[in-house]
């Protein structure tokens, strides 16, 4: 790890190694050793998608550690913890297992959980001129991860130079890590529970990953006024139920955009 | 069992959502339909900030509204600079704790 910090900026995608002065074809079992020896172990793509995960994870420690704790109180525990990976969103996850929780009918159960996923449809939305042309299988194995951190990284690095298979090995390792990650930390809060993270301050750090991954997108006065008024109602709308404020938000939000970027 | 139905249900919903528009928008995503997706991501990543602060903010963590502003206003200067995650998070946690404990020194 060490030395090399992740980065959304990237420059080759190929892992391009040096030739050294005796590779070639004077002695050829000397050069097949070469090659097989300065192959790397893991895909250089998939292993930078990984890095630049590694701290967004940091950051949904405390929320996985708080609904593993709230899971472990459930009734159902088992069934509450399989949505770890099948509903694979922390936000939706929780408010199936507190409402379900709580008693509520299994409609009114549902309902909260699809209105607090209602913002991947705009996710899915923003990579589909990377995606729809896809074969169905990576659709069907990207819309299946397609969550905020894979989102916001996966946007990143398709704003980059790269070929299509170069990123999507990307969006593979970040994937990989996230899911990994996420079971496990969900998973450790089942067995152990977890506020003394909380109050180590870092519920921060995913907010802060996400505004590392906002400013670079604020290059004109259309996008600035996205992001502000989307700010400024997902303030007001904090109390809101189910994520509807954030819905709000987002709704705000693109309908300032439209309206700056028409003017200018 | 009803959480079990619960979760395959959402799990099931929760897929159509992020497929949906894989299939529908691929035939031909209109210069339109592209920058409602664009703004609505950027608005998406700002709600998601501010989300994520005033959940923290709720939980009634040290240092208060002060540490939190000097947390995201440190962390905003560095990704404009530079866009290392973790310098990003080295100089928003930095400064939160920095708030914190000249807060509790003071006090």
């Amino acid at each position: 790890m060490g030395a090399a910090s992740p980065r959304l900026a990237f420059a080759s995608a190929t892992g391009r190694r040096g030739r050294r002065p005796g590779d070639g074809a004077v002695i050829p079992v000397v050069a097949t050793r070469s090659a097989t020896a300065s192959r790397p172990l893991v895909d250089p793509e998939v292993w930078r998608g990984a890095r630049t995960m590694l701290p967004l994870l940091v950051g949904y420690l405390p929320f996985g550690l708080m609904l593993g704790a709230t899971i472990a109180r459930h009734p159902e525990p088992l069934a509450a913890w399989a949505g770890t990976l099948l509903i694979f969103g922390g936000s939706s996850h929780l408010a199936v297992v507190q409402s379900s929780e709580l008693g509520a009918a299994l409609p009114v159960v549902i309902a909260t959980g699809l209105l607090v996923h209602a913002r991947l449809a705009v996710y899915s939305l923003d990579m589909a001129p990377h995606w729809a042309h896809a074969s169905l299988g990576r659709r069907l194995a990207a819309a299946a991860t397609l969550i905020d951190p894979s989102w916001a990284v996966a946007a990143a690095r398709y704003g980059q130079p790269g070929s299509a298979d170069d990123k999507w090995r990307y969006h593979v390792g970040a994937v990989l890590v996230l899911a990994a990650g996420w079971l496990a930390m969900v998973t450790a809060g089942v067995l152990v529970g977890g506020s003394a993270v909380e109050d180590a301050g870092l519920g921060l750090a995913a907010p802060l990953c996400m505004l590392a991954l906002v400013v670079p997108r604020l290059t004109d006065r259309a996008s600035i006024a996205a992001a502000t008024s989307a700010a400024a109602v997902a303030l007001l709308g904090a109390g809101l139920p189910a994520g509807t404020g954030l819905l709000a938000a987002i709704a705000v939000g693109t309908v300032a955009g439209l309206v700056a970027g028409d003017r200018t | 069992m009803s959480t079990l139905l619960a979760v395959l249900a959402v799990a099931a919903g929760s897929f159509v959502l992020r497929f949906a528009p894989l299939v529908v928008a691929g035939a031909a995503p209109s210069e339109g339909l592209q920058r409602v997706a664009t703004h609505a991501g950027t608005a998406a990543l700002a709600g998601l900030v501010v989300a994520g602060l005033t959940r923290h903010g709720s939980t009634g963590s040290a240092g208060g509204l002060p540490a939190l502003l000097v947390a995201a206003a440190g962390a905003a200067v560095v990704a404009r600079r530079r866009r290392s995650l973790v310098a990003v998070l080295v100089a928003g946690l930095g400064g939160y704790w920095t708030v914190v404990v000249t807060a509790t020194v003071l006090t």
